[in-house]
């Protein structure tokens, strides 16, 4: 059932590429699709924690402020000479403890992660401001930028970044007892606390993941722009919730995966720009976005409930028969 | 029954807020022994249940396992006591396969690339077939979501995931109940299977027959008061439906 | 402080979030409150700048927002997508289409009464928290006095129950995203006319305002519990906070800061509160 679903995600994508295609030949051209890729690279890396969280059950609301605080300590921290290294740790740092702040406060003092994240998201943007006096700090060392600039054989380095998470990711989602872990958690919290899972364990983990990957989405972002500031990524969560729904994630946790974020992610790239390429005013996107998110959807819970029915008429037959 | 006493539970107490599910109650469980545990709804089974797998923890008393002392703070501890629980909705995760439910908690890891730990599927699949296998039950891939199975196959992964871990002592909270005939014959054989080879057993359920044809020794709970503890051959149905609802007898 | 200004500044949020809670209450959530608002700012401001009448204008926006309410609830209740997800969809959808239909800009009008709507008291009282007022009290008789009333409530708790009793559960969550539209659209009118022009972001981010301060009200995301005049309450109590911050002096950072331990605050107090409480009935 779940290779089904990411097959019809792969077919939009395909169909939307093509007729895009149709239209705007310029589409196919490499460099094109490579900045497609480019364009994606950062909503990909936060919409596996987005994933990730998700699976668990919850939700991730502060991914674009913690974004925008760890990318602006960054930068004061290399603004005032710190080896470009440390300015990486600290903004590092910066994201996973917000997202440890966020996973304590939602399993322990038991706040839903929706209000939770949305508190952080308030904290952050206001700690960034503090932080950076509200002003635009630009201006890095060449070696810095290379992470959202550079290319490897004319590959951009976000790309590269991006595919090299969802490869660590992938496996530690499908190959270790923390991604098995991850499921079960989603998909049945008591039963996995039952057979001895620490469930807010996994829980915080998650949130910590996820605020590692808004930080680390945080220093592409600045490098690439070669500047930080705080008002950067408020709309972030949303584009990421966005992306992994549309790759068939369930909003309740315990199903979907990494492949069909990426596809998730691509389809609203392209959307977007496709868009550009015919010219049509981008005030148009979210609108698309959004039906493609309904369509989707929609076409996605009638051809499950059609194969639902199967099995259960072959077993009423088996019943009948043994009578 | 001559097993010494594996498991001893003393003046066990519990209470949900202004409710006493267990005020107080002994028990003892022997090597290789099967103790049905019975009471109407509310009497306190499950609570003492809960209890020794450590999805509660008890407000007072003490559990004893082979006359040491131990805390039951939380799930994972019973099991590392030998203490397996199939639970009555079974917990299993209906979004995974077979094999990580049965596996779940415990799963597998072996080292590649100088220490990263990653799933040994291959093993974990191979061994829970094994078990399932052992059971008698129908199946034709471990690899199948437990949301494809049904009521038998469900209760056979439960109870595979009890078996795999070499338990010292298996806990069945109404292992037959939802099930056909068929399949409650041969959840009792499994059952029995189980004191062949040494592993004690707290079995609660509904069904007085399967009581009568598995246990060695009865005990029957009333609103959190143990009111019976006798051995099957010295008691007849009627003696636990009395207990059970405190009928007096009319003589 | 002043307490005028508070009242009038909590108007928008207050009724938001008694539509919310309705919502919350059969286990659902409308993510699409906030850009209804924004579109019904354009739709009105856009008419009203098109010499329509002012009622009719009103009038527009509050059938504009129920569209998409009854849009949302007849995709949950019929095709049974989850609520995050479809009304995430119109959310996205009439953001887009408030921004499209003013091209992006803010729209203004010839002045006239609608303007001063916002201004006006009423024995001291905003007039708009006056009709928020009236809302309250009519969704109250609403949730205690009547069958829809405690339908909601059997919804969030146990929607199959109620369907097997021959509730047209249906019909009901359907209603209910319908009321939540249309509160969204007395919001809309409402900060329109406070901001005499129409401007298409002005309803961001309310949605999630709204949520928290049903939430903190002591609404379950997991429906059926908790009462509406406890959010309508705590959505006047937040934005009391929140205006209290900025006039001790404390600035925007700072402030943000502060919303974000209020919320966090304000929920940790609910928990305590929920289980000193006696259990309900």
């Amino acid at each position: 059932m779940r290779r089904n679903d990411i097959l019809l995600r792969f077919a939009l994508l395909i169909i939307l590429a093509i007729l895009i295609f149709l239209v705007n030949p310029n589409f196919g051209k490499p460099a094109n699709l490579i900045n497609i890729l480019r364009q994606g690279a950062l909503l990909y890396i936060l919409a596996i924690g987005m994933t990730i969280v998700i699976l668990t059950g919850g939700i991730d609301l502060s991914n674009g402020a913690v974004l925008a605080l760890s990318s602006c300590v960054a930068a004061i921290a290399m603004e005032r000479g710190l080896p470009i290294m440390v300015g990486i740790i600290i903004s590092l740092a910066i994201g996973m403890i917000c997202g440890f702040v966020n996973g304590v406060l939602v399993t322990q003092v038991k706040i839903p992660p929706f209000i939770t994240t949305f508190a952080m998201m308030y904290f952050a943007r206001g700690l960034a401001y503090i932080f950076s006096h509200g002003r635009i700090i630009y201006g890095f060392e060449k070696s810095f930028r290379f992470i959202g600039t550079g290319n490897i054989f004319g590959i951009p380095m976000p790309v590269i970044f991006s595919l090299l998470l969802l490869f660590i990711f992938y496996i530690v989602l499908e190959y270790t007892s923390f991604g098995v872990n991850i499921y079960a958690v989603g998909s049945n919290s008591e039963s996995s606390r039952l057979v001895g899972i620490n469930v807010k364990k996994v829980r915080i983990i998650a949130y910590l993941l996820s605020g590692f990957l808004s930080a680390f989405a945080g220093l592409i972002y600045t490098a690439r722009l070669n500047a930080a500031e705080p008002v950067v990524g408020a709309s972030f969560p949303l584009d990421a919730i966005a992306a992994v729904i549309i790759g068939g994630t369930s909003i309740v946790g315990g199903e979907g995966n990494l492949f069909g974020s990426a596809i998730g992610v691509l389809i609203c790239t392209v959307i977007i720009n496709g868009m550009n390429l015919m010219g049509i005013s981008s005030l148009w996107q979210q609108f698309v976005i959004g039906s493609i998110i309904l369509i989707i959807i929609t076409t996605q819970t009638y051809t499950k409930s059609a194969k639902i029915n199967i099995p259960i008429l072959r077993s009423r037959k088996i019943e009948s028969f043994e009578k | 029954m001559t097993g010494h006493i594996l498991l001893k539970g003393e003046n066990i107490k519990k209470s949900y807020g202004h409710v006493d599910a267990l005020k107080g109650v002994d028990f003892t469980l022997k090597k290789g022994e099967i103790l049905a545990l019975v009471g109407d709804n509310a009497a306190g089974k499950s609570t003492l249940v809960k209890i020794l797998s450590g999805a509660i923890s008890l407000d007072f008393g003490k559990i004893f396992i082979d006359e040491k002392e131990e805390h039951i703070s939380n799930p994972a501890a019973s099991r590392a006591l030998g203490i397996e629980t199939v639970y009555q909705q079974f917990a299993l995760v209906d979004n995974l396969t077979v094999y990580c439910n049965v596996f779940l908690g415990r799963l597998i890891n072996k080292k590649i690339l100088g220490g990263i730990p990653i799933l040994d599927k291959r093993k974990m699949q191979d061994e829970s077939w094994k078990v399932i296998n052992l059971m008698g039950i129908k199946f034709d891939s471990v690899k199948r979501k437990v949301s494809d199975l049904s009521g038998g196959q469900r209760q056979a992964v439960a109870i595979a995931r009890a078996l795999l871990f070499n338990p010292r002592i298996i806990i069945l909270d109404e292992p037959t109940s939802g099930l056909a005939v068929k399949e409650v014959n041969k959840i009792q054989d499994i059952i029995l299977n189980f004191k062949d080879k040494g592993i004690s057993v707290i079995f609660i359920s509904h069904r007085l027959e399967s009581i009568f044809a598995t246990a060695d020794r009865i005990m029957v709970l009333r609103s959190g008061v143990k009111v019976m503890d006798e051995e099957n051959d010295k008691i007849t149905s009627k003696d636990v439906v009395e207990k059970m609802f405190a009928i007096e007898h009319k003589k | 402080m002043n307490l005028k200004n508070i009242l009038l500044h909590s108007s928008a949020l207050a009724i938001l979030a008694l539509g919310m809670s309705l919502v919350m209450l059969t286990n659902g959530i409308d993510l699409s409150v906030g850009s209804l608002v924004s579109l019904v700012s354009i739709v009105t401001a856009g008419l009203l700048g098109s010499k329509f009448g002012v009622l009719f204008a009103i009038f527009s926006g509050i059938l504009t927002a129920s569209f998409f309410g009854i849009f949302s609830g007849i995709i949950i209740s019929r095709i049974k997508l989850p609520p995050f997800i479809v009304t995430l969809g119109t959310m996205v959808i009439t953001a887009s289409l408030a921004l499209v239909l003013c091209g992006g800009e803010t729209l203004y009008w010839e002045k006239n009464w609608f303007n001063t709507i916002a201004l006006k008291y009423f024995f001291g009282v905003p007039i708009l928290f006056c009709i928020v007022s009236i809302f309250f009290i009519l969704i109250m008789l609403l949730i205690h006095y009547t069958s829809f009333g405690s339908y909601i409530y059997g919804i969030g708790s146990n929607e199959e129950a109620l369907r097997l009793c021959g509730v047209k559960v249906k019909l009901y969550k359907t209603l209910v995203y319908l009321l939540s539209g249309c509160f969204a659209s007395v919001a809309g009118i409402m900060l329109t006319s406070r901001i005499a022009s129409g401007n298409p972001i002005i309803g961001m981010g309310y949605e999630f305002e709204a949520i928290a301060a049903a939430a903190i009200g002591g609404i379950s995301f997991i429906g059926g519990k908790g009462n509406p005049a406890f959010a309508f309450l705590s959505a006047v109590t937040i934005t009391m906070l929140t205006n209290g911050l900025g006039l001790m002096g404390f600035t925007t950072p700072w402030q943000y800061c502060g919303i974000g331990a209020i919320l966090v605050f304000g929920m940790f107090l609910n928990r305590i509160l929920a289980k000193v409480s006696l259990p309900e009935r």
